[in-house]
């Protein structure tokens, strides 16, 4: 087979439907991740235009340009969008883009997984869309503190709107985080093993790792609120023995995290980026490594600077005050890296190499007002000023936004296959970065001379005005330049012409394929020897097409690709991935119907759509069970691998892992604010306490014992392709059991929410019993696959995943009768 | 995959610790620690004090254990890594713990 038929066989398996039918069906990751990337851009310049309507706002002192009831609306709203629509997306879109295309392989591990959270994120961010132009938008400020944004407070449906539409699109982060971790651990090209993956594929490993830890206690203070909001569960309010200060934990738990988790993957993207421009490779490779893992756990000691006004023993505060004084350690690793390899090298001063420069100058100011802040006695003077919202915007608009567009000038070429012909980006780099300084460093200085933040309006002989007015205009600098961008990047697309395959003589394997790429990425998949694989072999990419590495040769209507072992990148097994379907987006919008009914109070929708979920996830994985039966094939160069699927660990099992790790994370965030109410919270112990009940207690301990054990015996027996019948049966009696003994327990704690103890464990409670649900239903799919399997019983790792969440439902239904059960014994 | 839990181990287990005295502040202060006298000092400052000492051996013994050839990684790259990792949570480890000596107190 030549090249060019291999090309077309290859077009043929991995392309979307032509069409409207295509932009809802396809799985690609080049699709997804470009239609990600296209609507943060638009949340972008949503988001942009509320700032521009803030800034408006504060040009002058005693405004009458909006309402300062529609002013909460504007400031939480730009927040809200910048954040969770715009930052974290645009990261979900370079990296489910990108990160096959330089890891060597042809698409992320689970394909639907990536529409699913695509069509979640489009779903969500709607709701809060809707919600901005119909004037019901959230107006408690982006973080939400109750409580003010409690019912009492904030009545109506605009906190609402938040706490339900954030949750959504968090959804989408979840899956995109799970599925950049597999991806990058198990889907690379063979040889490439850690030490030559690319560095933003180091720095994306980080930040899918950082949300799996990070926006868990975020979705569970939101759930805590909502139904404080929705059924008066008195989690935050402290006279009913809750603490608006738990939520403060939770919100800031996930908070501070989100600023590296936006910051990493730019700095993967200068990491990348700027040994190009300087024509040299990335000076100390392992220590930038090591400082973004550092950075990245460091920040998950820092939540607590959020809060140093709130009253907060001296020792806490000198604990969190340390460590935010340290982040600038490894942070400063990175960036002296970045001046090593600008030294040792030979810098050509290119368009993204200015934003580069750009991003140098503010995310260094940034990171020095951050210290300032970090002190205890000078963020006690700037707190809540707009010297803050200064500070904030130097680390995430210069730590991210220039990073950002660097990464979007460099890639741009590989995007679209263009040659960059129109010169306007270098005048909207100016605007930029002019405007943006601009602005922000006068927010600096009228923030400390005492300007609050939020401020619909402020008085005339404050002494404000033209710092406000100077800002307000530089603002606007700013906006015409990356309105010239946006108009920029258009033109480029639309008449730019035809570019080289590797204009900037970059080394990665993003170049090493036709421009813009083909759906399957890589005719072969590549064998990787080096960091910096096309600088090795200039002729790489030719090879590659010529078929001559594995998986050179299509089969039938197959998308093959590989997985390899993690550490060393040695081929493990052969992956089929599924092909086009409309069941991504079905199940986004069955999963969205669920939220819109708890929005709108229409609670009795909610259990239909989650049957609808739970329906939909069914048909999902019994449709990848219905691919046939492959056994051992030969992958290409005298290579024999097994099926994924037909392996003890499949991807399905390590992606398993990963969730649960997230929804672990959850658990505890929930066991934390049991023990901080417990502990800290105001009014405590409550007037009464849940007793003791030894038939629920042993009923619910045995039931997971048995199930946990049994499916361990299933797994056995799946190995030795024996009958799963008899352990399956036993299983599925325990977890009964287990549910059972949840749903005396569950009964009994709903007598006692009216008090923040008895919301608390009913919350622990219930979590636990969904669990048990989730477990029960999957050993039933189980059953059924055994049913149905005839000659082919449910493959090992089937059977393994659901001994994986059923080990979890035990460890959730164990732990959660224990600590509800004897609370009584522990006062 | 081993490879990567070496990697993380180290900061992971300072965050634990890190997590934990930040608790044990929290319990000890509700709990009237501060106000039961021990030996001169009070049972919170020796509850802290002691707990300061055994988070750092504890980070010690992780360091020790990644340099050991039981555990260390047979890549030089994870090996290295994980060791760079494992003094820089001892360093974190004794600034960011170091208030539980230095300021035990309730105030």
């Amino acid at each position: 087979m030549n090249a060019l038929a291999r090309h077309r066989a290859l077009s043929r398996i991995w392309s979307s439907e032509p069409g409207w039918r295509g932009v809802i069906s396809t799985v690609n990751h080049s699709d997804i991740g470009r239609m990600f990337l296209l609507v943060a851009t638009l949340f972008f310049l949503i988001g942009g235009v509320l700032a521009m309507l803030i800034r408006t706002q504060l040009a002058t002192p005693r405004s009458a340009f909006v309402a300062p009831a529609i002013y909460d609306q504007i400031f939480t709203m730009h927040g809200t969008v910048m954040m969770f629509l715009f930052a974290i997306p645009l990261f979900e879109g370079a990296a489910v883009y990108l990160l096959p295309k330089l890891l060597g392989t042809r698409d992320l591990a689970y394909p639907r997984l990536s529409a699913y959270g695509f069509w979640c994120y489009v779903f969500g961010g709607l709701m809060l869309v809707f919600a901005l132009l119909a004037g019901l938008a959230p107006d408690s400020g982006w973080f939400m503190y109750p409580p003010l944004s409690s019912s009492a407070h904030s009545p109506g449906v605009n906190a609402d709107f938040w706490l339900i539409g954030v949750t959504f699109v968090e959804v989408s982060a979840i899956a995109a985080a799970v599925e950049i971790c597999v991806s990058i651990l198990k889907f690379r090209a063979p040889g490439m093993s850690l030490d030559l993956m690319p560095i933003f594929a180091w720095y994306a490993l980080v930040t899918a790792l950082m949300i799996l830890m990070g926006f868990p206690p975020l979705i569970l203070g939101s759930i805590l609120l909502e139904l404080e909001r929705a059924f008066g569960l008195p989690f935050f309010e402290s006279a009913l023995g809750g603490s608006p200060l738990l939520w403060q934990h939770l919100f800031w738990l996930f908070g501070h995290p989100e600023v590296y988790i936006i910051f990493l993957p730019a700095a993967g993207v200068i990491s990348t980026v700027l040994p190009v421009m300087a024509r040299t490779t990335l000076l100390g490779y392992r220590w930038v490594v090591a400082a973004a893992v550092a950075l990245a756990f460091l920040s998950f000691g820092l939540w607590v600077h959020h809060m140093f006004a709130t009253g907060i023993p001296h020792m806490g505060l000198a604990f969190f005050s340390a460590a935010s004084t340290l982040v600038a350690v490894p942070t400063g690793i990175q960036i002296f890296a970045w001046l090593g390899t600008l030294w040792k090298g030979q810098p050509r001063l290119t368009l993204p190499m200015l934003y580069i420069i750009g991003f140098f100058f503010t995310f260094v100011i940034g990171g020095l007002t951050g210290v300032m802040v970090a002190i205890v006695p000078f963020d006690w003077q700037a707190h809540d000023t707009a010297f803050v919202t200064a500070h904030l915007h130097y680390v995430l608009f210069g730590g991210f936004v220039f990073p950002m567009l660097a990464g979007l000038y460099y890639w741009l070429p590989q995007l679209t296959g263009r040659k960059r012909f129109f010169r306007i980006g270098e005048m909207a780099f100016w605007l930029i970065f002019l405007g943006f300084n601009g602005a922000f460093l006068a927010m600096h200085w009228v923030g400390l001379l005492g300007q609050r933040r939020r401020i619909a309006w402020y008085p005339v002989d404050a002494g404000w005005t033209a710092i406000n007015l100077f800002s307000s205009i530089s603002s606007f600098v700013m906006a015409i330049g990356v309105a010239m961008v946006v108009f920029d990047i258009a033109l480029h697309a639309l008449l730019a012409i035809r570019g080289s395959r590797n204009p900037w003589g970059a080394g990665t394997l993003e170049w090493a394929m036709p421009t813009p790429p083909a759906a399957y990425n890589f005719a072969s998949i590549p064998i990787v020897g080096d960091r910096e694989p096309l600088a090795r072999d200039p002729a790489l990419a030719n090879k590659i097409a010529r078929g001559e590495y594995f998986l050179g040769e299509p089969r039938g209507d197959s998308r093959e690709t590989l997985t390899v072992d993690a550490a060393s990148g040695r081929p493990e097994a052969l992956v089929i991935f599924p092909g086009n379907s409309t069941l991504p987006i079905t199940l986004a919008a069955a999963t969205g119907a669920a939220f819109l009914a708890a929005l709108i109070r229409a609670y009795w929708i909610v259990p239909l759509a989650l049957l609808l979920v739970v329906g939909i996830s069914l048909r999902w994985g019994w449709s990848q069970h219905a691919a046939a039966y492959h056994g051992i094939q030969n992958v290409g160069r005298a290579t024999l691998l097994p099926q994924a699927i037909e392996t003890d660990r499949s991807p399905g099992w390590w992606g398993s892992a990963f969730l649960l790790g997230a929804d672990a994370v959850l658990y505890g965030s929930l066991f934390f604010g049991y023990a901080f109410l417990w502990t800290v919270g105001p009014n405590w112990p409550p007037p009464q306490w849940l007793s003791l009940s030894v038939l629920e207690l042993a009923f619910g301990l045995i039931g997971a014992a048995v199930a946990a054990i049994d499916l361990h015996a299933a797994a056995r027996a799946a190995s030795r392709s024996a009958s799963l019948w008899r352990e399956l049966l036993i299983a599925f009696a325990g977890a009964a059991m287990t549910i059972a003994a949840l749903a005396m327990a569950l009964t009994r704690a709903a007598q006692l929410t009216d008090y923040a103890y008895g919301a608390t464990i009913f919350v622990m409670i219930a979590y636990a019993l969904i669990h048990a649900a989730i477990a029960a239903i999957m050993i039933c799919s189980l059953a059924y696959r055994t049913l149905r399997g005839g000659a082919a019983p449910p493959r090992t790792s089937n059977v393994n995943i659901v001994r994986l969440w059923t080990d979890y439902a035990a460890f959730v239904a164990a732990t959660s009768l224990i600590a509800t059960q004897f609370s009584s014994y522990l006062t | 995959m081993k490879d990567v839990v070496r990697i993380v181990i180290a900061m992971f287990v300072w965050l634990a610790l890190f997590s934990a005295l930040y608790g044990l502040e929290g319990v000890g202060c509700a709990a009237g620690w501060h106000r039961i006298p021990v030996n001169g000092a009070t049972l919170f400052q020796a509850a802290m004090t002691l707990a300061f000492f055994v988070a750092l051996l504890i980070l010690v013994a992780v360091l020790a254990a990644l340099r050991s050839p039981r555990f260390r990684s047979a890549s030089p790259f994870v090996a290295h890594i994980s060791v760079i990792l494992a003094v820089a949570a001892l360093v974190v480890g004794v600034w960011t713990l170091f208030p539980a000596v230095a300021l035990s107190h309730c105030a």
